[in-house]
């Protein structure tokens, strides 16, 4: 314990000294202040108006983290519900194969498999080509301009199986004998879906949109690979881009600080719920 | 950002030093003395305006320069000489060097060749070791860290010798083990502005910062534009444009766009400005902020990129098969009449805290030999070096660079003509950097 | 079933396919099958380009090992930055492993004693390092290791610390769920017959947590293997290179097919490491009597 102690309060104690801390005259570089008395709150005040004013310099990356997010997470659940629905239930004798398949992809790296789509969408790259002998591309489409719907795609991409895993775990644990009751009192599978399925997979859905939503807020290298645009930004970039400049650390560190704030609450509440269910469970 | 240095490259470039090496020699013209003093000699900058507070920057680091700082900031019409403390004497002359021992130095990748150190370990029977880092700002934090580690520091800018000399970590430096100063360097920077009587440095790699295109994708002839900048505003292609990705390079060219010469300038109405133009640019072309221009231009995935003059070299290296030279073309607006460009050096410094003084100058004046210095420029870091010796009648071999690339050499009027990017008082820096941010926000 | 029956059974499912092509097993196999093939073939992709005659990580231009051994230059044989790459990659993962299992497993146990099995307020804790983006733990960590902790500085020994803080948890957890799953009779039982309590760990409990222990090694290899926003913050300098931050500097700049190359070793590393553990975890729990389904029980999913 005393460890996590360590490795865990004090780096946020030390993000807390950076963000009120003021700047060595020479180097201007970050000095740490640890007395709470003796802190300056005008770098997170400075943060705090950026991001909430609509002329703000992080308002527009905010509001599109957000959107990002958010837009990626739903397209995760839609993609991942039907795959995790058809794993649990129908891959019958391919299973363990499918299943292996699809836990795969948590061992590439994250790195390779955007590598993967980089050579793809570039000018040259098979997409572009095939669409352009196809007839449907005159000249190559610009997949890596900084297309929103490219990042999001990618979002999708790295964060699905996260979005799979739980769904799985919950659809598969779902009886047999409850499904075959609905079916046999009546129920159309429609119906046996809306009314007995997805009512029992909802904590499931919630831990989903966690673990493969909430850690796309730090993402920058997604948007650095696939956009890399001004216009796609999101607030990873400006986190990551502030540590290079010695007078603007305590900014980034300020944003770290404003970001953890906004996802304790998601990720106090997942937790939560989950504890409480797995006593359920137990119990 | 602060100023990139050119050499800020991600390590993969180590192609480029493969291209150099089969490339051969360079063998395009370089200053000759006379030329340099005769342009020398006459103060060619605008007054500073208004450059941090105005006032001189004297004070205990040192006299002259402009204020704003802790300590002076170093102008071409305001120079600095900087202060040796009774406790950071340098070393006695006619020492011997030290036997046996581990000389460190740090450095950019691929920046000091490995033959020429190899020679000085076998002249001298010591180790020396390198320790790389990948930016100004990274280098700067090494040394703090670890400032009795090292001995010599390669590729420092010049906006951050004031921090290292006010923050105490270099040592002055003793002429007398320095030689080649005096012999090979050019006059000019002998005694440079921002360190007169090279105190504490001595010059290392010179540059300018241009246009890099592909003449086969555009059509203008940018090199015969009237203001050569205005290709950024006037018919850059969509997302295939790109600007250097720090704030003084990009604000800068849009400051020298307008005519603007002072690139070190606090006022905010002009960095503002700075800030529309190059917003203006963005929402017109997508255009991307990175230094790969070296690897995007060859590939096409860039057709027009603000650039390095020492990028060229190693563009060469990633045209992929069947992609000829010719396509490459390489401007600096600076040689047109009446439109300024940026040029820049930076240099090397003597660590305070070395453990062995005497063969750390001899390291020094090693680099700056005639032979050795050619050998760097040519077979590894394609970065030239402002040295006398160094003339096209004596290079033998291959072009590295061709003809219609001949502005990636800086010539010494060139670097007499050009506007130099330097320190800036703490809140003239911050003003500069949140209005590259506010860019980069899309604000 | 009768050969009669099958052939009946089979003729109704064509009957079946034919009348309602959207029927619901269907249009999921549809998924399915698209799914795995979107999430695979890229990699594949990748994988096949690194084999590439040419410099392009884009068009195929044939078969050729250059890229791993023949080009004298820049293939993986020859060129010393990727082969730091690589070893650092397998340095940190080992090292990760050899850290977080011993002391994951300790936790696990400990917190076993202490709080009951299944207990969910230590959940809690490890749960929050697995949902908290990345970036902010490594920029946390950063900015400790650089400033007030300026001992440790960057490097090797800050990327392991970093990566062992957030694998710890994993270990943890798998250990815990198999605790749930196995119960506390074995070590009841031993107890009973006279073992102590340090007897009844070592010879009972540790034996039957091998194959949990053996997973989470896997796992925390596998994934210390690529991680990438962790290394890369408290990285140093380029000596400190891992294959996630070579792939990742090579695709913003120059790609090559020598940049495939490692990538696709380290696949085949950590696809070697998860099916070995997968083996190993299937026979031990076979041969302990408990399936895989007690151990989904317990975890926080």
């Amino acid at each position: 314990m005393l460890y996590l102690l360590v490795l865990f309060l004090l780096p946020f104690y030390v993000i807390l000294s950076v963000t009120f801390g003021t700047l060595d005259p020479i180097f201007q570089s970050p000095v740490l202040v640890w007395n709470p008395l003796r802190w300056d709150t005008s770098i997170l005040s400075f943060t705090l108006s950026n991001l909430t004013h609509t002329d703000g310099i992080y308002y527009a990356a905010f509001l599109r983290t957000i959107a990002y997010v958010v837009g990626a997470t739903f397209v995760c659940l839609v993609i991942g519900y039907p795959f995790a629905y058809f794993l649990a239930r129908h891959a019958g004798r391919a299973k363990g194969l499918f299943l292996a398949l699809f836990l795969a992809p948590f061992w590439f790296s994250y790195m390779l498999r955007m590598l993967a789509w980089i050579g793809l969408l570039q000018d040259q790259g098979y997409v572009n080509r095939v669409l352009q002998d196809v007839g449907i591309l005159g000249a190559p489409y610009p997949f890596l301009s900084g297309k929103s719907w490219v990042l999001v795609t990618g979002l999708v991409y790295g964060y699905v199986p996260y979005m799979v895993l739980p769904l799985y775990a919950a659809l598969d644990r779902l009886p047999v004998a409850q499904l075959e009751a609905a079916r046999d009192l009546g129920a159309s599978p429609a119906r046996t879906f809306f009314r007995v399925t997805l009512p029992q997979t909802r904590q499931a859905i919630l831990a989903g949109v966690i673990i493969a939503g909430l850690p796309m807020f730090g993402d920058y290298y997604t948007q650095q690979l696939l956009a890399n645009t001004v216009g796609t930004r999101m607030i990873g970039n400006f986190i990551i881009d502030s540590l290079d400049v010695p007078i603007f650390v305590s900014r980034g560190s300020a944003l770290i600080l404003v970001l953890m704030a906004l996802l304790i609450v998601p990720i106090v509440y997942y937790l939560r719920s989950t504890t409480r269910a797995a006593r359920e469970r137990a119990a | 950002m602060v100023p990139q240095h050119p050499k800020a490259f991600d390590p993969r470039t180590l192609s480029r030093r493969e291209f150099l090496r089969r490339a051969g020699v360079a063998g395009v013209a370089m200053p000759t003395m006379a030329a340099i003093l005769a342009a020398c000699s006459g103060a060619q900058e605008e007054p500073s305006g208004e450059s941090g507070a105005g006032a001189s920057g004297s004070n205990a680091y040192g006299t002259g320069g402009v204020g704003g700082a802790p300590y002076p900031l170093a102008r071409l019409d305001a120079p600095v000489t900087w202060n040796i403390p009774d406790d950071n004497q340098p070393i006695e002359s006619g020492l011997q060097p030290e036997t046996g021992a581990t000389l460190k130095y740090l450095s950019w990748p691929y920046y000091v060749s490995p033959s020429i150190i190899r020679a000085f370990e076998q002249k001298y029977s010591c180790t020396v070791e390198k320790t790389i880092f990948p930016d100004m700002a990274g280098g700067v934090a090494k040394l703090r860290a670890s400032p009795d580690e090292f001995d010599v520091m390669f590729g420092v800018q010049l906006f951050v010798l004031g921090q290292l000399i006010a923050g105490g970590l270099l040592q002055p430096i003793n002429h007398d083990y320095v030689p080649n100063l005096a012999n090979n360097v050019w006059p000019a920077l002998q005694s440079p502005f921002y360190d007169q009587e090279s105190r504490y440095s001595v010059p290392w790699a010179i540059w300018n910062t241009g246009i890099m295109w592909r003449n086969d994708e555009i059509d203008t002839d940018i090199a015969g534009l009237d203001n050569p900048y205005e290709i950024f505003w006037n018919g850059a292609p969509r997302n295939k444009t790109a600007l250097l990705n720090n704030s003084r390079d990009a604000l800068g060219m849009a400051m020298f766009r307008r005519g603007i010469t002072d690139v070190n300038t606090g006022d905010p109405a002009t960095i503002d400005q700075a800030k529309s133009d190059i917003a203006e640019v963005v929402a017109a072309t997508n255009a991307r902020f990175d230094h790969s221009d070296y690897v995007d231009v060859p590939q096409g995935k860039t057709w027009l990129h603000q650039s390095w003059s020492g990028n060229v070299g190693s563009a060469f290296y990633f045209l992929p098969a069947g992609d000829t030279a010719p396509n490459l073309s390489y401007y600096w607006p600076g040689s047109t009449d009446g439109i300024p460009g940026n040029v820049d050096n930076d240099t090397v410094v003597l660590i305070k805290g070395s453990k062995n003084p005497v063969l750390a100058h001899l390291l020094i004046d090693w680099v700056l030999d005639a032979t050795n210095s050619l050998t760097n420029y040519t077979t590894y870091s394609g970065y030239q070096a402002p040295l006398t010796t160094i003339n096209p009648e004596t290079l033998v071999g291959n072009q590295v660079v061709p003809e219609h690339l001949a502005s990636t050499v800086v010539t010494e009027e060139q670097f007499s003509a050009g506007y130099r990017e330097l320190e800036l008082a703490p809140d003239v820096s911050t003003l500069w950097e949140s209005a590259y941010q506010e860019i980069q926000a899309g604000v | 079933m009768s050969v009669k029956a099958s052939t009946g059974a089979s003729r109704r499912r064509l009957r079946d396919l034919i009348t309602n092509p959207w029927a619901r097993p269907r249009f999921l196999w549809v998924i399915g099958i698209a799914y795995v093939a979107w999430t695979l073939v890229p990699v594949l992709t990748a994988a096949l380009f690194s084999f590439n005659s040419t410099r392009s990580i884009s068009l195929w231009a044939g078969f050729s090992m250059r890229w791993y051994m023949s080009d004298p230059n820049e293939s993986v044989l020859h060129d010393p930055d990727l082969r730091h790459a690589v070893l650092q990659s397998l340095k940190l993962a080992t090292g990760a492993v050899l850290l977080s299992v011993p002391i994951g497993v300790g936790f696990g146990l400990a917190l076993d004693k202490w709080r009951g099995r299944g207990s969910g307020s230590s959940n809690f804790v490890m749960l929050f390092s697995f949902i908290t983006p990345e970036l902010i733990i490594a920029v946390s960590l950063f900015l400790l290791f650089v400033n007030p902790f300026r001992f440790v500085g960057l490097g090797t020994t800050a990327q392991l610390l970093g990566l062992v803080l957030i694998a710890i948890p994993y270990a943890v957890i798998i250990v815990r769920a198999r605790l749930l799953s196995l119960g506390p009779e074995y070590e009841e039982a031993a107890m009973d017959l006279g073992a102590s309590p340090v007897q009844a760990l070592w010879r009972i409990t540790l034996p039957l947590l091998a194959p949990a222990i053996f997973a989470s090694a896997a796992v925390i290899f596998a994934f210390t293997l690529d991680d990438f926003v962790m290394v890369k913050q408290l990285a140093k300098d380029g000596s400190n290179e891992t294959v996630a931050m070579a792939i990742y500097g090579a695709a913003r700049t120059a790609p090559s097919p020598a940049v495939n190359a490692i990538g696709t070793l380290m696949l085949l590393t950590s696809t070697l490491v998860i099916a070995l553990a997968f083996v190993v975890f299937r026979r031990s729990a076979r041969r302990s009597g408990t399936g895989l389904g007690a151990e989904r029980e317990a975890l926080p999913v």
